[in-house]
C-alpha cells in the first residue's frame, strides 16, 4: 500500500466518524457522559488497583474490548434506527440503579459495584436511544459484559481453594498410576526429590471464565439453532478447563521431575499455561463437534 | 463505504439526552466528593513496628531463630511486598520457661478492594496446611477487650496453633471474615483510607489451649510494655 492511499483511507475513516457524531448527536453525547463517569474506574484498573493487570483478573479488558466491538456491529446491523422508539422510563430506572451502584462503589473502592454500574448506564444509554426494541438487539453484547466484573475474593476464594485441592488430587491419581514416585499433602506434591506447591493460579478458575467467555462468544457468532448445543457446551467447558488444568499441573511437574525446579519455574511454566489454553480450546471444539454429531441425529428422527 | 447510508437518520440532541448526561456527571462528582482523600496512618503517624516491639520486655527476649525450611513460593513472596508495607518476623522466649513463640506483623498503609490484608486461615491452607479449627475468642489484655482468633493449622505431622487479630483503622476487626472490609469502608465513610494490621503469635504445639494461655500472656505483656500512642498502633483506639 503506498503513502498517499493509507492517508487518503485515514481521511475517509475520519470522514466516516465525522458522518456518525453528525448523524447520532444525541447516542454520541450519551456516549460522553458514560466515558466521563468511567475513565477513572479504567484509569483505577489499570494504574492504581492494578487489577486488570492481575492475573485473576486480567481477562477483564479483553472482554470489555470484545463486547464493544460486538455493540459497534450490532448496532450498524440494525435495519434502521428511526423506528425505534425511546423508552425514557425504563431508562431511567436503569440509570438510578447504575447511580446506586457508582457513587458507593468510587467512593469506597467496591469494585464490582463500580464495574456494575457501567453495565446498567450503558443498559440505560441503549434504552434512551432505542427503547426495548434496540435493547433487545444488543443483549448479547451487553450481557458478554457481565464476564468483566471482578468477583469478590470472598466469593471465589474457596471455589478456588476446593478446585486446587480437585486438581492436585487427580493429577498425583493418575501419576501414581503411571508409577511416577508421587505423594500428595493437601496442595503440596511430593514428586521425587522435589516439593511441588499448587498456587492458587493453578485452580483453573481463570481458565473457567476465559473457555467459558470464549465458549459463548462462539456460540452466539456462529447462531446455532439447536438448543442442546447452546446450553450443554457452556456447560462442558467446566469440566473442560479442569481437566486442561490437570494436564498442566502434570506436564510442570514432569518437567520439575526431569529438567529440575528452575525450568519448571522459568519460561516452561509459561510454555505449560499456553498448552492447557490450547488444550482446554481443543476439547471445547471437539465437544462441540461431538454435540452437532448428536443434535444432527436428533434432528434425523 | 458510502457515506449517503449513515445520514438516513439524525437523532438530535433533546432535552432528555442533557438531563441524562448532567445526572452522569452528578454522580461522578458527589463520588469523588465523597471519596475519601486522608489516609488514617498519616492522622495517627506512621507506626515503626521494628522500633515499637521492643527485644526484650516482662518475661520475653527476642532469640534468633536459624533458617527453617518451609517451602517458599516466589509468586507468593512478591504478593506479600505487593500488599503490605511493613512485614516484621520475630521469635520471643519465655525466659522462665524457655517456651518459643513466633510473632509476627503485616501491616499496609492502604487497605482497597486488592490490598486488604489475607487473612491466616487463607494464607495457611494455599500453603498446603490444613486448618484444624478456626474460632473467636474474647481476651482481657491490659483492661482491653480484643477478639482474638484461635486457629490449629496443620502440615503433614507438624500443628502450629495460632492466635491473631486484625486491626483496621480506628479498631480491631470482630466477627466473619467480610467485616474487615466492612470495617474499611465505614474508615471511608468517616474520610478515612484505612490501614490495616495484621498480628499474629503462633507455637509449634499439639496442644492448642496451654499454647492460647503463652500467647495471650504475651500479648498482655506486651501491651503493658507499650505507651498508650504505641498501643493505638497495635489494638487501635476506643
Amino acid at each position: 500500500m503506498s503513502g498517499a492511499t493509507f492517508v487518503s483511507g485515514l481521511a475517509s475513516d475520519f470522514r466516516l466518524i465525522k458522518q456518525h457524531v453528525w448523524a447520532n448527536p444525541a447516542i454520541w453525547l450519551l456516549c460522553a457522559g458514560l466515558a466521563v463517569m468511567f475513565t477513572p474506574t479504567l484509569y483505577d484498573l489499570y494504574f492504581v488497583n492494578e487489577l486488570w493487570l492481575d492475573d485473576q483478573y486480567s481477562h477483564g479488558p479483553i472482554i470489555l474490548a470484545i463486547s464493544l466491538w460486538l455493540l459497534w456491529k450490532r448496532w450498524h446491523e440494525a435495519p434502521d434506527l428511526s423506528s425505534y422508539i425511546s423508552s425514557p422510563l425504563l431508562a431511567w430506572v436503569c440509570f438510578i440503579i447504575a447511580g446506586n451502584l457508582y457513587v458507593p462503589g468510587r467512593a469506597l473502592d467496591i469494585i464490582y459495584f463500580e464495574t456494575g454500574a457501567f453495565f446498567w448506564a450503558l443498559a440505560g444509554v441503549i434504552l434512551m436511544v432505542g427503547g426495548t426494541k434496540l435493547l433487545s438487539l444488543l443483549k448479547f453484547p451487553l450481557f458478554f459484559m457481565l464476564f468483566m466484573i471482578p468477583l469478590p475474593n470472598t466469593l471465589i476464594g474457596p471455589l478456588t481453594g476446593a478446585m486446587k485441592e480437585a486438581v492436585s488430587l487427580v493429577a498425583v491419581t493418575i501419576l501414581g498410576w503411571a508409577d511416577f514416585p508421587v505423594a500428595r499433602n493437601g496442595v503440596i506434591i511430593s514428586l521425587g526429590q522435589y516439593q511441588l506447591l499448587v498456587a492458587d493460579a493453578c485452580s483453573g478458575m481463570r481458565t473457567l471464565f476465559m473457555l467459558e467467555a470464549l465458549g459463548i462468544l462462539y456460540l452466539n457468532l456462529v447462531h446455532f439453532s439447536s438448543r442442546l448445543r447452546n446450553i450443554v457446551l457452556p456447560i462442558l467447558i467446566i469440566p473442560i478447563s479442569f481437566t486442561a488444568n490437570v494436564i498442566r499441573v502434570i506436564i510442570l511437574s514432569l518437567i520439575t521431575y526431569y529438567l529440575g525446579s528452575e525450568a519448571g519455574q522459568g519460561f516452561l511454566h509459561g510454555f505449560a499455561g499456553m498448552v492447557l489454553f490450547i488444550a482446554g480450546l481443543l476439547m471445547m471444539l471437539a465437544a462441540d463437534h461431538l454435540l452437532r454429531l448428536l443434535s444432527a441425529k436428533h434432528y434425523a428422527c | 463505504m458510502p457515506a449517503e447510508i449513515i445520514e438516513k437518520h439524525i437523532q438530535k440532541a433533546q432535552l432528555k439526552h442533557w438531563l441524562v448526561v448532567l445526572f452522569m456527571l452528578a454522580c461522578t462528582i458527589f463520588a469523588w466528593w465523597l471519596t475519601p482523600q486522608e489516609k488514617w496512618f498519616e492522622h495517627l503517624g506512621e507506626p515503626q513496628f521494628e522500633k515499637i516491639i521492643p527485644p526484650s520486655f516482662a518475661d520475653w527476649k527476642q532469640v534468633q531463630e536459624g533458617n527453617k525450611t518451609f517451602i517458599v513460593d516466589p509468586q507468593q513472596q512478591e504478593a506479600l511486598d505487593e500488599i503490605y508495607t511493613q512485614i516484621l518476623r520475630r521469635t520471643y522466649e519465655q525466659k522462665s520457661t524457655g517456651r518459643r513463640l513466633m510473632l509476627s506483623l503485616a501491616y499496609g498503609d492502604n487497605q482497597t478492594f486488592s490490598k486488604l490484608l489475607h487473612r491466616p486461615e487463607a494464607c495457611y491452607s494455599s500453603q498446603g496446611f490444613k486448618i484444624q479449627a478456626l474460632y473467636a475468642q474474647q481476651l482481657f489484655a491490659n483492661s482491653r477487650s480484643i477478639e482474638v482468633q484461635r486457629m490449629t493449622a496443620q502440615l503433614s505431622n507438624r500443628q502450629e496453633q495460632v492466635s491473631y487479630f486484625i486491626r483496621i483503622g480506628d479498631r480491631v476487626v470482630s466477627g466473619p471474615p467480610q467485616n474487615s472490609n466492612l470495617a474499611r469502608m465505614q474508615m471511608g465513610l468517616k474520610g478515612y483510607i484505612a490501614d490495616g494490621l495484621l498480628f499474629r503469635v503462633s507455637e509449634i504445639s499439639d496442644n492448642a489451649n496451654p499454647s492460647h494461655q503463652l500467647q495471650d500472656q504475651f500479648i498482655n505483656d506486651l501491651l503493658k510494655a507499650l505507651s498508650p500512642a504505641e498501643q493505638a498502633m497495635l489494638i487501635g483506639l476506643s
